[in-house]
């Protein structure tokens, strides 16, 4: 039997389509903001003080112009939000791949060289996950931006956190992979590669890697929510990216101070987008996984 | 010219705080073309015998003593660089189970592409092009579609076909057949060991075919050693054994066969199971079940002894293309083997 294709299952599948229009829609309306918002909230030229904290269009006082509302600066609610959920997914993904790749290659030298490395790798990646990643990356960050004068740690800020998001995450995939890699080398197809004289490292990397993709790619997904939450988080903590460039979490936080002043949808707006963001995400890393595991699907 | 040669091979398994013979003073000799059955019942160390031959022995099990020669070149010592150069290129091995020898996210064509190319310089079209002739070879049509395909798109007698074609890429001299058919239903197994062994005359090919199956492997090898409990109780000329067997064993082995009954009794059966690999029996290890077991058996490991080259009788069920003298005299590790004044 010919196994049906991604595009046949996923066609007749609600859940997906829901999930993924979604999720596109909004990776759309992030990546493409610069062309489709009304306003460049980095601008300072574009926007006026006397806009300042209007509702949202369908309140009173609101008006066409502001579809969301404004912030106290005067920013296009609608603007920031996109902005900012660009520069959280940049951060993320960015984030989600030097995990992978750091987990992943971490992994796979722990499984195949075994003995000491394999204890060495994994130790230390028990130590990391005692620790929170919340609690490692505020640690972090606070003393890297000590070390550096404000403009300069502003500048510097997305790599920083990228980095440290990515470097925090690494032995969730170590794992996954090393255990993959455990169970994996022990299949009779990669005795026929060794009898075939198949190097070791190609084993490793042609063989073993390809049937541990499916785990990895499933994490990855959900590593992606994650890693916008945390940034979220330390944005939320003053740790994250400088005012000018604020990023979800920073809106929401800057918005917390208004909430109780009645200009709810300056923390509301984000907090929705942030939220319907991360579910989407979840729901799909969910299908992935039910997807790629054969025993699940139906 | 000797091709493989195995002498006073020993491996054991090493605990920590014990040591299990597992292969017990192994030798074999084979020369080119030749075909050889290595035969006997579970445990009793056919597959550790052929895995040593690529050194492909896990640990705790270790070569303890001995040595290999292949093509004079000793294998026992050889690095891992020398052994992969070696592996798949003159020597290579078919496995017992086809659904897991493939690896389920590569195509047939990279499998077959990788093991061609591992050797040789060979440009992808030239890999490519060879792998199509060999499939040819092993009777599969449509071979550019089939290339493209995954392994779990075939069928199980498919399947060992491509490890038989992934086999043959690179013009072995030996084959390694380790119970090729067990996994494979008895129609296809015919057409398997069929195809096997017309390769093998094809490309002249030697074998070593292990398998339980004393029937199967006569049908096809030229000489056959019986393996029981880590030592080799007996070895001469497939169609000698069969007719002639010295060793008790041996005789019950054929007994279990129906296609060697001429009466249609009930068959019989030798009592008793193989014993484990630490808990062999002092003296000849198979006097507990032996019915000719006399009170020597049970105190002295047996000797070796020289059985006299037999006169040829045909056998019909044996299928015959070439008669190489076999390089090895038969011999039997018995006190005392049956039929020794017959021939």
């Amino acid at each position: 039997m010919k196994e049906r294709t991604f595009f046949e299952v996923a066609r007749n599948d609600y859940q997906f389509l829901i999930t993924a229009s979604i999720l596109i829609l909004w990776l759309g309306g992030a990546f493409l903001a610069p062309w489709l918002v009304p306003q460049n909230p980095y601008d300072l030229t574009s926007f006026d003080i006397l806009d300042s904290e209007l509702p949202p269009a369908w309140i009173e006082g609101g008006t066409r112009q502001f579809l969301f509302g404004t912030d106290p600066q005067g920013r296009d609610i609608l603007s920031t939000v996109f902005y900012g959920m660009r520069l959280s997914l940049i951060i993320s993904i960015s984030a989600v791949m030097i995990q992978l790749m750091l987990g992943t290659f971490l992994g796979l030298m722990a499984g195949y060289l075994g003995g000491r490395w394999d204890s060495f790798i994994m130790r230390t990646a028990d130590v990391q996950l005692s620790l929170s990643t919340l609690m490692l990356t505020i640690i972090t960050l606070a003393i890297i931006k000590n070390f550096f004068a404000q403009e300069v740690y502003d500048r510097l800020a997305i790599y920083m956190i990228i980095m440290v998001i990515g470097v925090a995450e690494w032995p969730q995939y170590a794992r996954v992979v090393r255990s993959g890699v455990l169970v994996e080398r022990e299949k009779e197809y990669v005795a026929a590669a060794r009898v075939v004289g198949v190097s070791p490292r190609i084993i490793l990397f042609k063989h073993i890697f390809p049937n541990l993709i499916s785990p990895l790619l499933v994490i990855a997904t959900v590593q992606v929510a994650n890693a916008i939450i945390s940034e979220a988080a330390l944005s939320f903590l003053g740790l994250g990216m400088p005012p000018t460039q604020p990023s979800l979490g920073l809106l929401i936080s800057r918005g917390f101070e208004y909430i109780f002043s009645g200009a709810w949808w300056i923390t509301f707006i984000p907090s929705f987008f942030l939220v319907v963001l991360i579910v989407t995400i979840n729901i799909l890393g969910g299908w992935f996984e039910d997807y790629f595991n054969p025993k699940l699907y139906k | 010219m000797k091709l493989l040669e195995i002498k006073n091979l020993t491996l054991s398994f090493q605990y920590p705080n014990k040591e299990v013979i597992a292969l017990d003073d192994f030798s074999l000799t084979i020369a080119a073309g030749e075909r050889i059955g290595l035969v006997g019942e579970s445990g009793a160390g056919k597959s550790l015998a052929i895995f040593s031959i690529l050194k492909l022995l896990k640990p705790p099990c270790k070569i303890k003593s001995g040595s290999i020669r292949f093509c004079g070149r000793e294998i026992t010592t050889m690095n891992e660089t020398e052994l992969n150069r070696l592996r798949g290129d003159k020597i290579t091995m078919i496995f017992q189970n086809p659904l897991g020898s493939l690896n389920p996210v590569l195509t047939v064509g990279t499998h077959l592409i990788e093991t061609a190319r591992a050797h040789s310089s060979l440009s992808y079209k030239e890999a490519y092009d060879l792998a199509c002739s060999r499939l040819n070879d092993v009777k599969i049509t449509r071979v550019h579609e089939r290339m493209r395909a995954y392994p779990n798109e075939f069928s199980g007698g498919m399947r060992q076909r491509i490890v038989i074609a992934c086999a043959l890429m690179t013009n072995p001299q030996l084959m390694l057949i380790d119970e090729p058919t067990t996994a494979l239903d008895v129609t296809i197994q015919a057409e398997i060991m069929e195809l096997i062994y017309n390769l093998s005359v094809e490309k002249k090919c030697a074998f070593i075919l292990v398998s339980h199956d004393l029937g199967l492997v006569s049908q096809l090898t030229e000489r056959v050693l019986v393996l029981y409990a880590g030592q080799i109780v007996e070895a001469n000329a497939t169609r000698q054994i069969i007719r002639y067997p010295h060793h008790p064993y041996t005789k019950g082995l054929i007994e279990c066969l129906p296609e060697f009954q001429r009466t249609k009794k009930q068959l019989k059966v030798i009592p008793g199971r193989m014993p484990g690999l630490d808990e062999w029996p002092v003296g000849c290890r198979f006097h507990p079940r032996c019915d000719f077991a006399k009170n020597d058996c049970k105190e002295k490991m047996p000797a070796v002894t020289r059985l006299k080259k037999a006169v040829s009788a045909p056998v019909s069920n044996v299928k015959r293309t070439s008669s190489l003298n076999t390089p090895v005299a038969p011999y039997v590790k018995c006190f005392y083997p049956l039929n020794e004044k017959k021939p």
